[in-house]
């Protein structure tokens, strides 16, 4: 079974194409170490200095938000951050501003129980459309954040 | 203080609040899949009606072109809905007031229009629900650029306020070149009355905060506050300079305009426009005055004129162009004469 390519414990579940003389390596990682290793707002990208051509999360593309000054998903303002950052100070025309405004409902365990909710509805969705795959799948994902919850509370 | 609210109820038309939201699971609506799109669109049914009963909803796919047009008329959703990819919906209030628009540029588009300038109402209304969405949905969002939208210009707060002014004054004057370059510098933009990318149309300009990230909701306000004071003061200033300058020209226009409307036979719409266009100036440089209390009764009305919206109201979808022209005329000979009257 393929483990992650820094931790060697981990399922992968990102992978990354490293540019090698005559060609291209594949290598795997779990999203923990590939944040750890490549991402963060503000840094200086990934360990060749480059930012990636495409955001490993939604598959957006640097030339795609070039030419419509649209991100992908949330994840973009991290894996694309050395071009979405820049666009950001362009556009709100301030380098040095911070979000001062209204907050989400703020903190790891709130933002859990509020995608619990979501699952939750979908999963009541999905059995009243007959499709229990998907009924299934967002039951697992649920039982997935309550296992992580608790794991959060011992933790704590 | 009166002077200054009259000022404002003869050149603010209504006051709009928006805020962008998205959900963090899930890729923002461009790379966003037919059944993620679905997904979003559950959730928001559902978390809607935990907070309301009577939300209308209407998926842009599947309402005709007819009954998009006339919620774009109303402005109830944008034409960046109806041409998006899939998963297009709106949801609107049983008062028709608020909407929320589900992918269009991002998941959601909470927003509220109101007639008038009333900046601080219209955020509460549309704070409030988003409060209650928020209790529900798990919002994209980042201690440091605040909520994350799908263009860049949007992050932070996400919101966008927006009032429409009826600008004759600085238009004839030449001077909404320098305002837009003015209030441009100052993190303000003016555009064309159905937003973005669209021109102005009877006067209309819609000003809008373009910054939303580094201020807070509340700052952002007291600036398009500050803003809107200052464009009414100098619109007052130049309608005063051209009654001085050309007041006679002027009225002749404004009443042959009321004449035509309330004489006419056959009304085309653009001509029907162009005409009540001069009626409101003529209201705003006192030539006529309004029948009714309300004072945004003309706006309302040239609204309800606008051609999907007058199509539905007196059920003409079958009828011919000439039909339909024939009909706006009565109405307007009707209905006109009614609201607006000379004060001479």
């Amino acid at each position: 079974m393929r483990l992650c390519f820094a931790c060697k414990k981990n399922h992968p579940a990102v992978s990354y194409e490293r540019k090698v003389r005559g060609g291209v390596e594949i290598e795997h990682y779990c999203l923990s170490c590939y944040e750890n290793k490549f991402l963060s707002i503000g840094s200086d990208g990934n360990e060749d200095g480059k930012t990636y051509e495409a955001c490993p999360y939604c598959g957006m593309t640097v030339a795609e938000v070039k030419k419509t000054a649209l991100v992908g998903c949330a994840k973009c303002y991290q894996t694309l951050g050395l071009l979405i950052v820049p666009m950001v100070i362009r556009m709100q025309q301030n380098a040095a501003d911070v979000h001062r405004g209204k907050c989400a409902a703020d903190g790891e365990g709130l933002q859990r129980s509020n995608r619990r909710k979501e699952l939750q509805t979908l999963a009541f969705h999905y059995k009243q459309v007959g499709d229990l795959v998907r009924a299934k799948a967002c039951q697992e994902q649920m039982e997935a954040l309550d296992r992580g919850n608790a794991k959060a509370g011992r933790g704590r | 203080m009166r002077r200054k609210k009259s000022e404002l109820t003869t050149t603010v038309i209504s006051t709009r609040m928006r805020l962008a939201r998205n959900l963090q699971a899930y890729p923002f609506p461009t790379k966003l899949s037919r059944e993620q799109a679905e997904e979003i669109v559950v959730l928001t049914r559902n978390a809607l009606a935990r907070l309301d009963s009577g939300w209308t909803e209407y998926d842009v796919r599947a309402i005709g072109k007819a009954k998009a047009m006339l919620l774009q008329e109303q402005h109830l959703i944008s034409p960046a809905l109806v041409a998006g990819r899939h998963g297009g919906t709106a949801f609107v209030s049983a008062d028709g007031e608020v909407s929320v628009m589900v992918n269009e540029e991002d998941h959601l588009r909470e927003q509220y229009i109101v007639s008038g300038f009333r900046l601080d109402d219209a955020y509460e209304r549309v704070c409030s629900l988003d409060d209650g969405l928020g209790e529900q949905l798990h919002f994209a969002y980042d201690k440091k650029l605040g909520f994350l939208t799908a263009c860049p210009s949007n992050v932070g707060t996400g919101l966008r306020a927006s009032v429409m002014m009826f600008l004759p004054g600085l238009e004839r004057c030449g001077g909404i070149r320098a305002l837009v370059e003015k209030w441009s510098e100052c993190g303000l933009t003016v555009r064309g009355m159905f937003g973005e990318g669209t021109r102005s149309e009877g006067y209309r300009y819609q000003i809008s905060n373009d910054k939303t990230l580094g201020l807070s909701e509340y700052e952002i306000l007291r600036y398009m506050e500050t803003a809107t004071i200052e464009i009414a003061q100098a619109e007052q200033v130049e309608r005063k300079k051209m009654l001085a300058e050309e007041g006679y020209r002027l009225k002749d226009e404004c009443l042959r305009a009321y004449g035509i409307l309330t004489n006419c036979g056959y009304l085309r719409f653009q001509e029907m426009m162009d005409m009540l266009t001069q009626v409101k100036l003529g209201v705003a440089l006192g030539f006529f005055r309004l029948t009714d209390d309300e004072p945004y009764a003309l706006d309302l009305f040239i609204d309800d004129m606008r051609p999907y919206s007058f199509c539905v109201e007196h059920d003409l979808f079958g009828a011919d162009k000439a039909a339909r022209d024939v009909h706006r005329a009565a109405v307007m000979r009707r209905v006109l004469p009614r609201l607006v009257v000379r004060t001479d």
